[in-house]
């Protein structure tokens, strides 16, 4: 028996694995969802009004001694924060850093190229980024698993907006603008090649 | 509240998310006719934020200079005095914002960012924002020998005037566009 899933903002494989009680690569290489796997390709990121199949959870028995302490390691329970930070196009190099998630607090440098990478919750659905810039501390809201897929209008929009291209105005006007910083046709439309170098220059 | 999407990554997957801050510089000065040196507003409080979120708090040092980060292409300046908002501006990336200082227009904007009034007209009563046509900086002598008394160009005329003396340039004879360059820092 399976069931099916409708996406919502906010999810990913990583959350519904950890929502059902599947690893997320059982639920993506589970054979009902190869149309979506062949379609969002990242099982980091859906979109909202996807249908994701979920296959029944395997149960094994394990047989113990009582009155003995046994210890399970549940695996693949952690996601991972990936995010450069730059300024004007130049990477944000060894910025202090404090990520607070709920009660959790992770603190670093962002590495040489800008990276400020942390282990998260399967299920983190909101964070704040505290980074220490040269003038000051900068405060980021995050919210996890938000991001749209690059084949959606909205996934692109998200990610220009991110990368500093204004498109919350005149999204066609700041695909022109990136497209002529980028060196690509200057068409103001959304094509493949257009989403190719958004995710070489947005990184997904 | 604007909050910024991330993906919650497969480890090792090697996909990342990048934010690109926008840096915008304004300097915050006392009114032309002070030397350049002095004209900054030092101790002033500032705030910047996000839709709901305060993003960055500061204090503008002897420069009077303001550095806002921007993450995702607008935020607001906010101006504190004694811990209250005093003053608003609101901020937001546009590439050609500014026309080229080689036009009156540019200029008019340059001086106009610079505190020198260029009287009211136009769509946001600044002198400049909307103007169905540019004035020439040049009060004009026309058929009766009579000065043009178009609002508009004597007071960009009268700006450049005010920009020449305090930087110490021949009034009316030499040219600003270099200086202005320098001091708008577009």
């Amino acid at each position: 028996m399976t069931e099916i899933h409708g996406v919502n903002s906010g999810d990913c494989l990583l959350s519904l694995g950890l929502q059902y009680g599947i690893p997320w690569k059982k639920i993506w290489e589970e054979p009902e969802n190869q149309a979506l796997k062949y379609l969002r390709k990242d099982p980091s990121v859906l979109s909202a009004g996807d249908s994701v199949t979920v296959p029944m959870r395997d149960i094994s028995t394990v047989q113990g001694h009582t009155s003995q302490r046994h210890r399970f390691k549940a695996k693949g329970r952690v996601a991972e924060l990936n995010l450069r930070l730059r300024s004007d196009g130049q990477d944000l190099k060894a910025k202090p850093f404090r990520l607070i998630i709920g009660n959790q607090v992770v603190s670093g440098k962002s590495d040489s190229q800008g990276f400020v990478k942390a282990k998260i919750p399967q299920d983190a659905k909101e964070g704040l980024l505290r980074v220490t810039v040269d003038t000051g501390e900068i405060l980021l809201p995050l919210e996890f698993g938000r991001l749209d897929p690059l084949s959606t209008e909205s996934g692109v929009r998200q990610r220009l907006v991110q990368l500093g291209f204004n498109a919350d105005v005149s999204l066609a006007e700041a695909i022109r603008i990136f497209q002529r910083k980028v060196g690509l046709s200057v068409t103001g439309l959304v094509d493949e090649d257009l989403r190719r170098r958004l995710k070489e220059e947005y990184g997904q | 509240m604007t909050t910024i999407a991330v993906a919650r990554q497969v480890p090792g997957s090697g996909l990342f998310n990048t934010i690109n801050f926008s840096v915008v510089e304004i300097r915050f000065q006392r009114s032309p006719g002070k030397g350049q040196d002095v004209r900054g507003i030092a101790g002033l409080e500032f705030q910047v934020e996000l839709t709901g979120t305060i993003i960055q708090t500061g204090v503008t040092g002897k420069d009077g200079l303001v550095k806002m980060l921007i993450p995702l292409g607008a935020a607001q300046l906010q101006l504190l005095h004694k811990g209250q908002i005093v003053a608003r501006y609101d901020v937001t990336i546009d590439e050609d914002a500014l026309d080229s200082v080689d036009d009156a227009k540019g200029q008019q904007q340059r001086l106009r960012m610079l505190g020198y009034q260029q009287r009211h007209g136009g769509a946001f009563k600044d002198g400049v924002t909307g103007l169905k046509a540019a004035p020439t900086g040049k009060s004009k002598k026309v058929e009766s020998d009579q000065i043009r008394t178009d609002p508009e160009d004597v007071g960009f005329e009268r700006s450049i005037l005010d920009f020449q003396v305090d930087i110490g340039a021949t009034p009316g004879n030499s040219s600003i566009l270099n200086p202005l360059r320098t001091q708008a820092g577009a």
